[in-house]
C-alpha cells in the first residue's frame, strides 16, 4: 500500500485530482474505468484510503499516467 | 464499464466478518468457561459447543500453519524464548484447571505429585508441538521463495 500521511498529517492526493480533471473525468467516470465506487477515488483523492499497487497501476493506466506521475511524492 | 469489484469495502467487509468472528470464538470460549465453572456441568452437557470451539481453534492454528503465518520470529533466540514462555503459561493454567475439576488437595503428596508430574508432561508435549509447529510454518513461509 501507499502511503499519504507525513508526520501524523493526511496529505491529498491532488496529483490525481489534477489528472483526472485534465481527462475532464469526474470521480464517477474514472471510478468506472477502474472498476471502483465513486467513494474509493474520493478517499484516494482526500488522502483517506491507501489504495493497493493493484488499484494504483489500474488508476494510473486509465489516465494515461505513470505511477510516479500520480503516487510519488516530491520532496 | 467496468464490473464494480472494490477492494476498499471487500476489504473493509473482511474486517467487520474477522471482527464478527473474534467477538463469536471469544463468546465460544467464555460460554465453554461458564458451563465448566461457574455452572460445573458435564462435559456431555456442552459437548457441541465444545467440539465446536475446538475444531474451529484447529482449524485457524492448521491454517495459519499451512499458509506459513504462525509467528515466524527472525531469531531462534525468542523464537524459544516464547515458546518456553508460553509452555509454562499453558502448563500452569493446564495444573490449575486440572487441581479445580478433580478437587485435589495441596497438602496431598499424591495429590501433589500427580498433578507436577502432569504439568511436565504437559510442558514438554507443547514444546515439543510448538516447536513442530513452528518449524512446518517456517518451511511452508519459504516454500515458493527461490
Amino acid at each position: 500500500m501507499l502511503y499519504f500521511i507525513c508526520g501524523g498529517e493526511i496529505l491529498k492526493n491532488t496529483k490525481l485530482k489534477s489528472a483526472r480533471v485534465s481527462l475532464d473525468l469526474t470521480q464517477e467516470q474514472l471510478a468506472d474505468k477502474v472498476g471502483v465506487t465513486r467513494q474509493t477515488i474520493g478517499l484516494i483523492e482526500a488522502g483517506k484510503y491507501n489504495p493497493t499497487l493493484n488499484l494504483c497501476i489500474d488508476i494510473c493506466k486509465a489516465l494515461n499516467k505513470t505511477l510516479d506521475d500520480i503516487f510519488w511524492e516530491e520532496d | 464499464m467496468k464490473k464494480i469489484k472494490d477492494e476498499r469495502i471487500i476489504m473493509g467487509k473482511r474486517k467487520i466478518q474477522s471482527q464478527a468472528f473474534g467477538l463469536s470464538f471469544i463468546g465460544l470460549w467464555l460460554i465453554l468457561l461458564y458451563r465448566q465453572f461457574i455452572l460445573n456441568q458435564p462435559i456431555s452437557e456442552y459437548l457441541d459447543i465444545f467440539l465446536l470451539t475446538i475444531g474451529i481453534s484447529f482449524y485457524v492454528t492448521l491454517n495459519n500453519v499451512i499458509a506459513g503465518f504462525y509467528v515466524t520470529y527472525r531469531d531462534k533466540q525468542t523464537k524459544t524464548k516464547i515458546t518456553i514462555i508460553s509452555g509454562l503459561v499453558s502448563a500452569l493454567t493446564f495444573s490449575i484447571i486440572q487441581f479445580t475439576i478433580s478437587n485435589k488437595i495441596l497438602s496431598n503428596t499424591k495429590d501433589l505429585i500427580s498433578t507436577i508430574a502432569g504439568s511436565i508432561i504437559f510442558f514438554l508435549i507443547w514444546i515439543f508441538l510448538q516447536s513442530k509447529l513452528l518449524s512446518l510454518s517456517e518451511k511452508q513461509s519459504n516454500k515458493d521463495i527461490d
